[in-house]
């Protein structure tokens, strides 16, 4: 499998059908992968995949705008590149999707598999321009049992956990930064004129911030779980992204990354939008 | 540090009777940045606005709040106060403490003080935000737009053409003149309408400022003051401009089987028409709906008799889209349905008939030639009854408003029968006799005592049919009596309602109607021929019910609003706007994609040296300012100006916080 994907970028390489190849490469130990970039058709030999490749490297996207790419991506991954093509970041000319089969990935720290892939219905990617072997999708639908059972709660013990898990935050910011549809060149959580956002590592102000966050990525989430895994105090922010595709599912019948020809819901304007929630 | 005055209004007693005035101007001296604050009697006045003129001067202020009524009141007012004073007109803010505090908390006077008190603190934190904005300019269309050619349109049209300008006059009908060419004569002077009325219609024809499109319709409006694209439909009028009005076509149209609106339903109409014998332009059109050419394919006789060739059945609808930099809109009434009322017969009893089916009887021109005979069986009449608030002033058929034209119509009509016929005796029942005009009393004295006429007040009750006579039976609430007359026609005074469709149409402009459809003016008295819409302006009818001179002297009005857009260079508009930070934009197209008026362009630009990037940027002549772009931006790198991000901020923060040192 490893020998395909290397050929094929090879040749891209080669015939300067792309300035830069994303793919993934050996890391430090033998559980470990990290983004490889290259450039020299010669260089290729070092591209692997395997269960342990996590990252969504869609998120490399918007920093090589000015190229033109190869990406290697997961099934899931897909969905990410397409939201980004949606909103402008690059053109679908400019991108070629290496799309490789998947049997699901593997949390290092624990050894598990993501509970995204338990019922991954892209472990054969679609819309790829090229795709590396084949995987077998899961039959069972995507399910949001954990979030409906987390909306049961009361409003009181619904803060109370969530304030629990944004005292633990301590603003280093990873989940935006290796948020692929954080691409903003100015974060609101940057600004001084207005401060939107207090700088003080203080359980409100992150509150605030991820609340902040989850609302600009409604509807562009795609739920890839960057931002779950990359949190290094374990806040679950998963079950923030998954309520997100809950309510877009629910709410608008969207769900990101699926269609290429449908915008997010909050980027759209109809007068004949519902306006239920305007008294 | 930013120099701020606070002007305290008491607007004579409105908010001093509830809010402690003095308490509030304390306050204000208190914050940060204020250098003077005052209290006065009325701050919009001469004296109060020169008191703010003084203090900018003595104080060396740089930026104002007024804590007084709503800025939709006398923003205006204060920034042109600034103007005078030398600083730029948007550094002033308006502290609503009168429809927000002092009307609405009169029951705890304490409260109020506070509420006012913080209103007036976020008002400062927001002007000490605020930044110098420079008007802008936008180029005008010198051209007006009137819709509706009835006596409104026609008047409208020509003072505008008066002064100068062109004007492009629509009218759905095959000719101008509207509701006016239908009466016989007007009320109080009885002099006869088409008389006074088609000199006017001639002169639109023959005014080189104005182009006349009738027979055509308005279908979609786009744009805004000093830019309004417009699609207007010619519907096909089947002849020519090759003719020469001379009629032969109408006279040898064997097709009598429609009946003609115009005359109120009560004569035939050809399927080759014109409204009326003095129509302008004298043009007939084809109905194509009823022409046994068009349903038949066979006839033709018109194309056959007409001298000049001018009939042509190939005509297709066509579609126009013109730019005008106003728009009168008079597209008057219709007159209320009669057939709800069951006490006069569902509109079944043919003898009974509406004001306007008396105005065609009674007109030389109508489909009797003057002689007022019943519909029934054509014989002349001899007792009239007219019966008053026919869908006016009745609740239950939710027309509570008054007509306004009823009670002079109706004195009108019966001093005409009886000047057409001394023989006859006419009895009005009546709620009460609304007669405010010039000369309108003595109008219906006249009726009454010279014309003998007979008064009831009171309702009818029943009308009856009984032989060849209507029983009418009725009250009369002065004598206390029931009273039954013997009747060979009932007149029925019905009152004026908005045209059908007129929900629709305003749509077009997005203007707003109250609820039976009249379109609303901006004020009810300081505005009255504005719209919501600026450059939309109304006049006559569509607007509320109105007599012949009110009517005209609307138009007149709009005529005038009208020109004073024209005479500008070019238009002032806010600059009240969005703006985009290029350097912080994504280049998402969200804001693009969610703007309600396409006032976004996408560019590829180079922001920074050397770098070229995909950014928004606002349409100025476009924007108006609705902020759905701010809300929308992710990287918040869209503002609005004069409501920024920061001013917005600070206000809410200062709103979180509690009353100091008070």
């Amino acid at each position: 499998m490893d020998k395909e994907l290397q050929e094929i970028i090879k040749k891209l390489l080669a015939e300067k059908k792309v300035d830069w190849a994303i793919g993934y490469e050996k890391a430090y130990d033998e559980l470990s992968t990290r983004p490889a970039f290259v450039q020299d058709a010669n260089d290729t030999a070092r591209l692997i995949f395997n269960k342990y490749c996590i990252n969504n490297l869609g998120l490399y996207l918007t920093k090589f705008k000015k190229n033109k790419l190869a990406v290697v991506c997961k099934g899931c991954d897909i969905a990410t590149v397409f939201e980004l093509i949606k909103e402008k970041q690059f053109s679908r000319e400019n991108v070629v999707v290496i799309g490789v089969a998947c049997e699901g990935v593997l949390d290092k720290k624990t050894g598990k598999q993501l509970e995204k892939c338990e019922n991954c219905r892209v472990k054969q990617p679609k819309g790829a321009d090229f795709t590396v072997g084949t995987g077998k999708d899961s039959a069972a639908p995507k399910n949001f049992l954990d979030v409906v059972e987390f909306e049961k709660k009361s409003s009181k013990e619904k803060a109370e956990f969530w304030n629990r898990q944004f005292e633990k935050c301590i603003r280093c910011y990873a989940c935006r930064n290796v948020c692929p549809v954080c691409y903003c060149p100015d974060c609101f959580a940057n600004r001084t004129m207005p401060e939107y956002l207090n700088k003080n590592v203080d359980a409100e102000e992150n509150k605030l911030f991820h609340m902040i966050r989850m609302q600009h990525v409604f509807g562009r989430c795609t739920d890839c779980k960057a931002c779950d895994t990359a949190c290094p105090v374990n806040i679950p922010l998963t079950l923030l992204t998954k309520k997100l595709a809950k309510d877009a599912k629910e709410l608008f019948n969207y769900e990101s990354g699926a269609d290429m020809d449908v915008l997010p819901p909050l980027s759209t304007y109809n007068e004949a939008d519902s306006e239920s929630d305007i008294l | 540090m930013a120099r701020i005055g606070v002007f305290v209004c008491h607007c004579g007693t409105n908010i001093s009777g509830v809010v402690d005035v003095s308490r509030v101007a304390k306050y204000a001296e208190s914050l940060p940045g204020v250098k003077v604050a005052v209290d006065y009697k009325f701050m919009c006045s001469d004296p109060g606005q020169n008191t703010i003129i003084d203090a900018i001067k003595t104080h060396n202020l740089d930026r104002i709040v007024v804590s007084a009524c709503s800025p939709r009141m006398h923003e205006l007012t204060f920034r042109n106060t600034l103007e005078r004073a030398g600083l730029n007109p948007y550094m002033v803010e308006m502290a609503n403490i009168r429809e927000h505090v002092s009307w609405v908390h009169s029951d705890n006077k304490e409260l109020a003080t506070e509420k006012a008190m913080k209103l007036m603190e976020m008002s400062v934190s927001k002007v000490r935000r605020s930044e110098v904005l420079t008007k802008m300019f936008a180029p005008i269309e010198k051209r007006a737009l009137v819709i509706g050619g009835g006596i409104a349109g026609i008047q409208a049209a020509l003072d505008i053409a008066a002064a100068g300008y062109k004007v492009v006059l629509v009218e759905k009908e095959s000719s101008i003149g509207g509701r006016m060419a239908q009466l016989d004569k007007t009320f109080p002077t009885l002099d006869c309408s088409a008389c006074i009325l088609t000199p006017k219609m001639v002169a639109v024809s023959q005014d080189k400022n104005i182009t006349l499109l009738t027979y055509a319709e308005v279908t979609e409006v786009s744009g805004f003051i000093g830019q309004f694209e417009v699609k207007i439909k010619k519907k096909a009028k089947s002849v020519n401009s090759k003719c020469i009005g001379c009629g032969v076509c109408v006279t040898k149209c064997p097709n009598k089987k429609s009946l003609s609106d115009f005359d109120g339903r009560l004569g035939p109409r050809k399927a080759i028409y014109t409204l009326f014998p003095q129509a302008v332009p004298n043009v007939p059109v084809i109905d194509r709906e009823t022409c046994t050419f068009f349903l038949t394919g066979k006839c033709k006789i018109c194309e056959k008799v007409c001298p000049t060739s001018a009939v042509d059945y190939t005509q297709q609808d066509e579609l126009i889209t013109e730019k005008f930099g106003a728009v009168v809109v008079a597209t008057g009434f219709d007159i209320y349905d009669h057939s709800s009322y069951g006490e006069y017969g569902y509109g079944e009893i043919k003898d009974v008939i509406s004001s306007l089916q008396f105005e065609r009887l009674i007109s030389s021109s109508g489909p009797t030639e003057g002689h007022v005979v019943r519909p029934s069986d054509q014989k002349e009449v001899k007792n009239v009854v007219f019966i008053q608030c026919v869908g006016s002033r009745d609740e239950s058929k939710k027309r509570p408003y008054c007509s306004r034209v009823c009670c002079m119509y109706t004195a009108k009509q019966a001093m005409l029968l009886k000047d057409h016929y001394p023989e006859t005796q006419s009895y009005v029942f009546y709620i009460d006799i609304r007669a405010a005009g010039k000369n309108y009393e003595e109008f219906v004295q006249r009726a009454q005592n010279d014309y003998g006429v007979v008064y009831l007040r009171g309702r009818v009750s029943k009308i009856y049919e009984r032989g060849n006579k209507l029983l009418v039976k009725g009250a009369d609430t002065l004598s206390g009596a029931q009273v039954e007359i013997e009747a060979d026609l009932v007149v029925l005074a019905n009152g004026l309602e908005p045209r059908k469709g007129a929900k629709e149409f305003s749509q077009l402009f997005h203007m707003s109607s109250d609820q039976y459809g009249f379109y609303n003016e901006l004020h009810p008295k300081l505005a009255p021929v504005e719209t919501a819409i600026s450059g939309v302006f109304v006049a006559g009818c569509c607007q509320s019910p109105k007599d012949i001179p009110d009517t005209v002297a609307m138009a007149s009005a709009t005529a005038a609003k009208v020109c004073a857009i024209f005479a500008k260079e070019k238009m002032e508009v806010e600059p009240l706007i969005a703006g985009v930070n290029q350097l912080t934009c994504s280049g998402c197209e969200t804001c693009y994609n969610v703007c309600p008026y396409s006032a976004i362009e996408m560019k590829d630009k180079e922001v920074k040296r050397g770098e070229v990037r995909h950014v928004a940027e606002v349409l100025e002549s476009v924007c108006k300012g609705c902020g759905v772009c701010v809300g929308a931006c992710y990287s918040k790198a869209v503002d609005l100006k004069g409501f920024s991000e920061r001013q917005i901020l600070s206000q809410v923060e200062t709103a979180t916080m509690p009353i100091t040192n008070s």
